[in-house]
């Protein structure tokens, strides 16, 4: 399969962007920074190819569904909404210092796809309660929501080593932000994945764990939103709680498929 | 008091964070059916405890509930005691000769050029029409204002936000009140009207039969099912009526909807079954049914199935018979396939004399077939409550997309006459989004300098 192996050159790809991003605040030089931006751009490019190709090869063994079906798959396509925000943030703002810290987060989602052998990588068959569109649009919402609430994460912890420097304030509303994307994207995610549920099991909400801490999370950053909103908390506290939001991101993925037990699929891949 | 403390939006991260909370530990204790291995090895104190607190089914407690009517309130109220002060502030027209809003602005909303006043004054006024649906305008002795909004809207976000909330959890409970949520198991050619309730032992009974004409099942080579469906047909007094059933394509049938969940293979209610009668050397065979007693041929001896078995102690299909000679009944099990069970169960089990297929002399039982059928598992529910919860979730997709990504913007544009030249400014003021403020100011201030050279 030509995909996988795309991808985990991707991989590689990542870590030389995160060394140049990384010799570009060392080295204090402009050319470091616009051969960062480059090649960041290029690999993501290569990281598309690689999941487009997924799909045209899952159609080739006769199998034929989008790549966002198994655990794999999901790692792929989260590194890379975690690279598009990056993308686009950067070019909006034009702020690079944030690549050494997004960068390596990018790099080690692949890479533990690529290379942990407990992630089976291997493009596989559909049960028929996933063969649902809601299904896609769940997927692709709420792993926009994690990488947007990733990457918010990311600035709360520059924010909070750089809280006295003059871009504190710039960070700040970039944060805001990005925990404002991610909201949105998951409040999508959630939705799109209720409407599956209840055309699969004939029931939009059963508690399953899975479901339950993404409202856990969701609420958690409703909570964030309004502290901030109505009572103007700013900077530090901003900051610990999207920390906190983006733990309950990372339980809801990953915590609830190895400590508890759900319906959900990815608990079995 | 009551009003004090449900408009604070205190209470609201407090409820939030609450229910978060309460969430959490709902999915740590196990919940409904899971609860019973993990209630078994709890201290019989704390067991009381956590069950007179509900803890083995959180989510549907009456204080759990009791939180979201909090919340609710708290939204409620919230929302009636701010309301109509937004609605003012929407309403309010700033001063349209705001001289302040041009204080400290940057060189590029200013631009100074020499052309006639009134000339000016119709080419911005063009200029606005094109963007604006209202233009306010004053003019005094030396200067000229223009006043625009747009996005008014953008302070009802919150309030839709918030709604939404309110109309999905309404949903929710109208859902719990008046709708049922079941499963049944149709064997195939089985014609069914009773379904045991989710999450209760309890059986309802629907106004029609459901028959499962048809069972199918499609396997990918490894053995992963791809797709199965059911043909199912309704009976309702002499209406019936065909419906194709597939997993995510639920049909409905008088308001009440069926889903593919699962399917399985079941034994039916016969066996075919071979007697040796090993004195006379002579072979019978024959078809039984669960219940119906049987007569050996030549002989006082009745048989009968007292149950058959999909899966007999983990080794495989069983029957159960029971042998009645002379009003003495004994008791075996046969197994369909001696050399699994041989495998599967321990010696001393299967010496025993109810194992063995020849303890009852003279005779010898063998099952020859079992014949299996599939059964369709369906979920059946009816919940008036979901076009709410549909409307409430478009809602809120919609109220977000108002409340961050657009904003109330009020534009000013001042001619000064400075000598023989004219300056003229743009300037704004936005509820949010300063960045997207200033390229709107920007886009029309570089329109201005266009037209101004004409
Ligand atoms: C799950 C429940 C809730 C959700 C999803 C939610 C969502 C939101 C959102 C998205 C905003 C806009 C923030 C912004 O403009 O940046 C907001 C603002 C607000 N929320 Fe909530 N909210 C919830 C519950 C509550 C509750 C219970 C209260 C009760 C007091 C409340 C009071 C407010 C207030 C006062 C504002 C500011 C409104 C303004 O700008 O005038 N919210 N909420």
């Amino acid at each position: 399969m030509y995909n996988t192996q795309i991808l985990s050159y991707v991989t590689f790809g990542y870590f030389v962007v995160f060394f140049a991003y990384l010799l570009m605040m060392v080295a204090k030089k402009e050319f470091f920074g616009k051969f960062a931006s480059f090649l960041s751009i290029f690999v993501f490019i290569w990281h598309t190819v690689g999941i487009a190709l997924r799909w045209i090869e899952s159609y080739k063994v006769g199998l034929g569904h989008a790549p966002f079906s198994n655990f794999y798959e999901s790692l792929i396509f989260f590194g890379w909404a975690i690279m598009l925000l990056y993308i686009i943030m950067e070019q909006k703002t034009k702020i690079k210092t944030f690549g050494a810290l997004v960068t390596p987060i990018a790099f080690l989602i692949m890479a533990y796809a690529s290379f942990s052998p407990s992630v089976n990588s291997k493009i596989q068959p559909l049960i028929p309660a996933l063969k649902s569109n809601w299904l896609v649009a769940h997927v692709i919402t709420c792993f926009m929501g994690y990488a947007a609430f990733g990457i918010s994460m990311a600035l709360s912890i520059i924010y909070l080593l750089k809280e006295k420097s003059k871009i504190a304030n710039a960070i700040e509303e970039l944060n805001y932000q990005m925990i404002i994307i991610g909201f949105v994207m998951l409040s999508l995610g959630i939705i799109t994945g209720s409407v599956w549920a209840h055309y699969a099991w004939g029931s939009y909400w059963s508690w399953d764990p899975k479901e339950t801490w993404s409202l856990i999370t969701w609420l958690i950053y409703a909570a964030l939103i309004h502290s901030r909103m109505v009572r103007g908390w700013r900077g530090k506290k901003i900051a610990i709680l999207s920390i906190i939001g983006f733990l309950c991101v990372l339980f809801t993925y990953l915590g609830v498929n190895f400590l508890l037990s759900g319906l959900h699929s990815y608990a079995k891949s | 008091m009551f009003w004090n403390l449900f408009k604070s939006v205190k209470l609201a991260v407090f409820l939030l964070i609450t229910l978060a909370v309460v969430a959490i530990i709902g999915t740590v204790i196990p919940q409904g059916e899971d609860a019973i291995r993990f209630a078994m090895k709890l201290d019989p104190k704390l067991f009381q405890l956590f069950s007179t607190l509900g803890l083995f089914d959180v989510y549907h407690t009456l204080w759990f509930r009791a939180l979201l009517g909090l919340l609710c309130l708290n939204l409620i109220v919230c929302s009636l005691d701010r309301f109509p002060k937004t609605w003012k502030r929407i309403k309010a027209t700033p001063p349209i000769d705001a001289n302040k809003v041009f204080e400290d602005i940057d060189t590029d909303q200013i631009i100074r050029i020499k052309i006639d006043f009134m000339e000016a004054v119709k080419r911005i006024r063009s200029i606005l029409e094109e963007r604006f649906k209202h233009i306010k305008s004053k003019f005094n002795n030396n200067s000229a204002f223009f006043y625009v909004e747009e996005g008014w809207y953008s302070h009802m976000g919150v309030y839709l936000v918030h709604l939404s909330i309110i109309i999905i959890l309404l949903g929710g409970i109208i859902g719990s009140i008046w709708g049922f949520e079941g499963y049944m198991n149709i064997l195939e050619g089985e014609k069914k009207n009773v379904l045991r309730l989710t999450r209760k032992m309890k059986f309802i009974r629907l106004p029609f039969f459901v028959k499962l004409n048809k069972f199918r099942v499609e396997y990918y080579q490894n053995g992963v099912p791809k797709e199965y469906e059911s043909e199912l047909l309704f009976i309702q007094d002499h209406k019936q009526v065909k419906k194709r059933l597939k997993v995510n394509h639920p049909v409905t049938f008088e308001g009440i909807t069926f889903y593919q969940a699962s399917y399985g293979v079941s034994v039916g209610n016969r066996v075919y079954i071979k007697i040796i009668n090993n004195a006379l050397n002579k072979t019978y065979e024959t078809e039984l049914f669960i219940g119906k007693p049987y007569r050996i041929p030549n002989s006082k001896v009745i048989i009968t199935i007292l149950d058959i078995k999909e899966d007999f102690a983990k080794a495989g299909p069983a029957v159960i018979l029971s042998v009645k000679k002379e009003d003495k009944e004994k008791k075996l099990i046969l197994f369909k396939d001696i050399q699994i069970a041989k495998k599967r169960l321990p010696v001393p089990m299967l010496n025993s004399p109810i194992f063995n297929p020849s303890s009852i002399r003279p005779y010898t039982f063998i099952v020859k077939d079992i014949p299996t059928k599939y059964y369709s598992g369906l979920q059946v529910s009816r919940d008036p409550g979901v076009p709410l919860v549909w409307i409430g979730f478009f809602i809120l997709i919609f109220g977000l997309v108002i409340t961050f990504f657009t904003s109330h913007r009020r534009i000013w544009v001042r001619i000064l006459k400075k000598g023989d030249l004219l300056e003229i400014s743009v300037a704004g003021r936005s509820n949010k989004d300063p960045v997207s403020l200033s390229k709107r100011i920007k886009e029309i201030a570089k329109a201005i300098k266009e037209t101004s050279y004409v």
